[in-house]
């Protein structure tokens, strides 16, 4: 059963893939026309370059900080059961 | 010149009137799903845990499908423009439910495979018509 779900997830992709390789080959097609539509789309993909995709608050970076600080922090084994009897003893 | 009258096959009769009631039947059973809520607390669970963005595209693809045999009954070249987008954007979904680690719940890789091939299917009858020029 899993060989068979692994062929279909196998089959989507290649279709997805298959598709996408389409999709560019229509879109360079359309390209070459130079149709207005061709140029709204190209203008639409400049835009996109403009997009800031990247979280201006840093958000993840800062927590990755504090992780790091609170493992430096942290460093070493908790005392065992053994040692804090030696101790006491 | 004067434009050639084309029967309509009666395979396109029958694909374009199943697909495309499967098609609007997906839109209303969603629609109703969303507007009415569901009858059974595990139904309201499940429909809970549906993000918005695969709501989206399940509206979409019925959409799509949709139009794409409004197109076929029409006898129009358009309808396997439509049909390829539908076969495209069907197969990226299946491809990112059937990678997740778990499947909604509703999805199945091998009935979908099952789905897929059948479309497979209807998009070489309709490339075989558009070269018969029964589709313009």
């Amino acid at each position: 059963m899993e060989v068979a779900r692994l062929f279909a997830t196998a089959v989507f992709a290649a279709v997805a893939l298959t598709s996408l390789v389409v999709l560019g080959v229509q879109l360079v097609r359309l390209g070459k026309k130079g149709t207005t539509a061709a140029h709204v789309l190209g203008a639409t993909f400049l835009l996109m370059g403009f997009g800031n995709f990247r979280d201006p608050t840093n958000e993840l970076v800062q927590q990755a900080k504090q992780l790091k600080q609170r493992e430096e922090d942290d460093d070493g084994d908790p005392p065992s059961g053994k040692e804090n009897a030696a101790v006491r003893d | 010149m004067e434009p050639v009258d084309v029967s309509r096959p009666k395979l396109v009769w029958v694909i374009s009137i199943v697909v495309g009631l499967m098609a609007a039947s997906q839109v209303v059973v969603l629609s109703s799903l969303l507007l009415l809520g569901p009858s059974s607390p595990e139904l309201r669970d499940i429909i809970a845990s549906v993000p918005a963005f695969d709501w989206l595209t399940l509206y979409v693809l019925a959409g799509i499908l949709f139009t794409s045999m409004v197109f076929l009954f029409r006898l129009r070249s358009r309808a396997v423009s439509w049909f390829a987008v539908y076969i495209g954007l069907g197969s990226w979904a299946a491809l990112g439910y059937a990678i997740a680690p778990m499947n909604p719940p509703y999805f199945d890789e091998l009935v979908s495979l099952g789905g897929l091939l059948v479309a497979l299917g209807i998009f070489g009858y309709m490339l075989r018509l558009r070269k018969r020029q029964v589709l313009r």
